[in-house]
Formats: C-alpha cells, sequence, structure tokens
C-alpha cells in the first residue's frame, strides 16, 4: 500500500485576519513551521494567541488570509478526507449509541452496516469502552466521552489527527490518565498529531515537538524538542528532563503572558516557583 | 382524591340535595356516555371535531416548522426582532376573528380551520427558530469536518437535534388547537364536540352535556399524554457535553 500513514503539514507564512465589530482583528501573522509527519506536536501559547485558529485552518475549516498549508508538499484549503479532528466537546450525538457514533464517519461514507459496526467494536475495544457500544453518550463520564470521540476520528484511518483542548474539560486525575491513554492509541496508529492545550505538563508527556505560540498576532515563538525516551514513564513528572522542559516553557509562555499583561498585571514573577501546571493566569 | 369528589356527588345527587338540571349524577352520566358511544350523530360531531383540529394543526405545524427554519438562519439582530413581534402577537385571542370569518367563508371548516392553524403556527414557529438556532456550533464543525454533504448534515444531524427542542411548541400548540376548535363550535357551528354541548345545554339535556364534556376531557388528556411521553424518550437522550 502506497498511502502514507502519515501527513507532514507546513505552514508558510500563515496570516489569519478577521473582521469584528471593534475593527479587525490579526489572529495569526506570519506564523511557519513544518510538523514532521508521524509525529506528535503539542501547541500551547497564552489565551487568544489563535492557538485554536491555527487548528482551524489545518482542518481547512477556516481558510488563511494569507500564507499557505501544505499536506506533504501540496497545499490544501479544503477540508480533507484524511484529516480527523477530536473537540473540547466531545460532539458525540446524543441520540446514537456509542457504537453508532463512533461507526458515524464511516456510515457517511457509504461503508456497509456490517463492515463498519467491526470496525467500530475494534476501536472501542482498543480505547478500553467494548462495554459501552449500546450506550447513549449521556450515561457516560466526560472521559470516556472523549475516549469515544477519539475513537470516532480514527475511525477514518486518518493521517493527520487534530485535537483541540480534549481534555481541557476534564478533572486533572482523568486528564492524567487520559494522556497515557492517548499515547498508547497513537503508538498503534502513528498519524501525524497536531495537538492544542493549556497543559504544559500533558504536553510534554504526550509530544516529540512542543509549539510554543506568541501571544497575538500569533507566530511561533520556539520550537521545543521533546527528547524524553519513548515509552514514556508514569512518573514522568519526577524525571529532571522533564522538570527542565516545563521550567523552560513555563517560563516562554509566561514572558508572553507578561508582555500581555505589563502595566496591568500586579502579581509577583517568582523565580523559584514550584512546577505546576496551573498554567496561564490570564 | 378524583373518586372521593366523584362519589360524593352521586350521593348528593340521589339525595336530592343537588338540582338535577344542574349537577345531574356520575352513574347517569357514565351511562350517558356509554351511549353517546353508539349513538351516529356523536360519532359524526368527534369527526368533525377531530378534523377539524387536524387540519388547522397539520398546516399550522407545516407554515411553523418552514417558517421557523428559515427564521433561525436569519441574522441575529433581524431573527430576535421577528420572534419578538411573533410574541407578542401570541397574546392575542384569535378566537374573536371568528364572526369575521364565518361572514366570508361562510358556515363551513374553513373558519374554525383557519383559526386553528393560526393559533398553532406562532408557538411551533417560535419553538422551531429558537430550537435550531440553539443548536450548538459544534455539530455545524462536526459536520464540515466529516465531509457531510448538505442532505447528510440535515437529515443525519440537524433534524435528529432539533426534533426534541420542537416539542413543547407542538404540545402548546395541540392545547390552544382544542381550545380553540371547542370555542368556536359553542358559538356558532352545525356540528362538533362543542356545538353538541351548548346544544345539549340549550335542551337540558343534562346528562348528555356533562357526557360530551367527559369524553372531551378524555380526548384531550389521552394525546397530551402522548405528546408528553414521546417528547419524554426524545428528550431522555439529550445530552449536556
Amino acid at each position: 500500500m502506497s498511502a502514507p500513514v502519515a501527513n507532514e503539514i507546513r505552514f508558510e507564512g500563515l496570516g489569519l485576519e478577521y473582521t469584528t465589530k471593534a475593527g479587525p482583528i490579526q489572529a495569526i501573522k506570519n506564523l511557519t513551521g513544518t510538523v514532521p509527519a508521524g509525529k506528535f506536536v503539542s501547541l500551547i501559547g497564552p489565551s487568544g494567541c489563535g492557538k485554536s485558529s491555527l487548528l482551524d485552518i489545518a482542518s481547512s475549516l477556516v481558510r488563511p488570509t494569507s500564507g499557505s498549508m501544505l499536506v506533504d508538499g501540496k497545499e490544501v484549503r479544503e477540508p480533507r478526507a484524511s484529516t480527523s479532528m477530536v473537540f473540547q466537546e466531545a460532539a458525540l450525538l446524543p441520540w446514537r449509541t456509542i457504537l453508532d457514533n463512533v461507526a458515524f464517519p464511516l456510515e457517511v461514507r457509504g461503508v456497509g452496516k456490517r463492515a463498519r459496526h467491526d470496525r467500530a467494536r475494534e476501536l472501542l475495544r482498543t480505547v478500553g469502552l467494548e462495554g459501552f457500544a449500546e450506550q447513549r453518550p449521556n450515561s457516560l463520564s466526560g472521559g470516556m466521552r472523549q475516549r469515544a470521540a477519539i475513537a470516532r476520528a480514527l475511525s477514518t484511518e486518518p493521517t493527520l489527527l487534530l485535537m483541540d483542548e480534549p481534555f481541557g474539560a476534564l478533572d486533572q486525575q482523568t486528564r492524567m490518565i487520559m494522556c497515557t491513554q492517548l499515547t498508547e492509541i497513537w503508538e498503534q496508529f502513528g498519524c501525524t498529531v497536531l495537538f492544542v492545550t493549556h497543559d504544559i505538563g500533558e504536553a510534554i508527556a504526550l509530544s516529540d515537538l512542543v509549539w510554543v505560540m506568541s501571544r497575538r498576532p500569533g507566530s511561533i515563538k520556539r520550537e521545543v524538542v521533546v527528547d524524553l525516551p519513548r515509552p514514556r514513564a508514569a512518573d514522568l513528572p519526577t524525571n529532571p528532563r522533564f522538570q527542565e522542559l516545563e521550567a523552560e516553557l513555563w517560563s516562554l509562555l509566561r514572558e508572553e503572558a507578561d508582555a500581555m499583561h505589563r502595566g496591568t498585571w500586579t502579581g509577583s514573577a517568582t523565580k523559584d516557583r514550584t512546577h505546576s501546571t496551573a498554567g496561564d493566569p490570564v | 382524591m378524583l373518586l372521593g369528589l366523584v362519589a360524593a356527588w352521586e350521593v348528593a345527587g340521589r339525595a336530592g340535595a343537588l338540582d338535577p338540571l344542574t349537577w345531574s349524577r356520575p352513574s347517569v352520566i357514565g351511562l350517558e356516555a356509554g351511549r353517546l358511544v353508539n349513538e351516529t350523530e356523536f360519532i359524526w360531531d368527534v369527526e368533525s371535531s377531530i378534523l377539524n383540529i387536524a387540519y388547522g394543526f397539520s398546516v399550522g405545524v407545516a407554515a411553523g416548522a418552514l417558517v421557523g427554519a428559515t427564521f433561525s438562519r436569519a441574522p441575529t439582530a433581524i431573527r430576535g426582532s421577528l420572534l419578538g413581534w411573533l410574541a407578542a402577537v401570541q397574546g392575542i385571542p384569535f378566537i374573536v376573528f371568528y364572526p369575521v370569518l364565518l361572514t366570508v367563508f361562510g358556515l363551513t371548516r374553513m373558519p374554525i380551520v383557519s383559526i386553528v392553524a393560526l393559533v398553532v403556527f406562532i408557538p411551533v414557529t417560535l419553538s422551531v427558530a429558537i430550537g435550531l438556532s440553539s443548536i450548538s456550533n459544534e455539530y455545524l464543525r462536526l459536520s464540515r469536518v466529516l465531509l457531510l454533504s448538505r442532505r447528510q448534515a440535515i437529515l443525519k444531524i440537524y433534524l435528529p437535534a432539533a426534533v426534541p427542542l420542537v416539542f413543547p411548541g407542538l404540545r402548546l400548540g395541540f392545547s390552544l388547537a382544542l381550545i380553540s376548535t371547542i370555542g368556536m363550535e359553542f358559538i356558532v357551528a352545525s356540528k362538533g364536540l362543542g356545538y353538541r354541548v351548548a346544544e345539549s345545554y340549550h335542551a337540558f339535556a343534562v346528562e348528555q352535556m356533562y357526557a360530551v364534556i367527559v369524553w372531551i376531557c378524555a380526548g384531550a388528556v389521552v394525546v397530551n399524554s402522548l405528546l408528553s411521553w414521546i417528547e419524554g424518550r426524545l428528550r431522555q437522550d439529550a445530552v449536556t457535553t
């Protein structure tokens, strides 16, 4: 089979401007970066820096006002069949069973009932929800719904997986568990992943590469390589290299947050701040 | 408690404490209600009322769904003022136009069906417009990411999402349809359940009057319960993401 398992995504001079009642807003300006094929890249940045906008462009839900996005060298401006997306709100269809929800993308493509149900069951097994196939979304917890949403996104064997703060609505413990599970699942599929998050620890634990976005208008302030070996241990936070990376990312974010709030924020910048993944003070 | 009242009514009636011409007795009413079911004229009255309601309701729901769906896609500012206007107009007792329509259409079904349609149209439009516009944005994004065609998006996402939101409007519409139909049949009609009640009243056929009232109430309760049950089944699927 010659079809790629993972895409390389390149953003070149990307710009996004939109008009609001208050005037034009430049969400993204001159953003250039490459997501290597098959790698897991996290996107972190202060609130309003355009992370979600970048993901919207990556999924072609939104067209950039300047610059372009290239998938495996070819410019792409329309939604692609081999890109899947997971949203912060799982967006499962409440009137369908979990099985039918996970099989939905295949149903839309005309795959027969038997085939798509078999595939869906397989995916549910992968994400650990095999007993819940006949349940409705509203009987599942938040974490389980996100797992179902991930299963749904994987049903089409995407070469690019976009995730917009999928664990944002979950509590800390569930989030940690989901991170480990996500890595295990991803390793089975090997697609390229672009993952937006507020949580520095999560970004480090999951990724090969972390992009730190600048404040609006957003561009890539720094690309930080996460050179922690895979598979990543569960006690990662105690790893000194993890802590170094966390501190580095934290200070990069703080620079941007401080620049945003210069003059308006009166908090004290403590240099010996213990690692907290509480995220941005905004 | 209801049974207690009915029992007290029966006892008081037999004891002569209640004027039979005004109150009658549950046992007599019950017998009359049973007799009516076999009377052809009564069946025609039932049929007439049901048709009045059914025609009016169908037209009202169809028009309401269409207009409501169109409104929901209008820009927020326009939609707001249109819906506000409709909500204000909702308070008008449209039954008041019955005599006017009688003059225009004569004693046919048209006047009743027109007013019923109007009275159903308003809450259904409001329900559909508000319901559709509150379907979250996330479904729109989902349908685009999954590359749904327009038809697929409507059939597989928007329609199922909208139906439970439309039910309150349907229930209200039905209640108003029933009230209006019976009311107009009271005023002027040649048949129908409302007509039958009025006719019985004027002929001092007290048991018949109460019997028809009982049937009307029973019908209303059955339909409302059915609509509520359907809504309950649909709503249990609603999730708070």
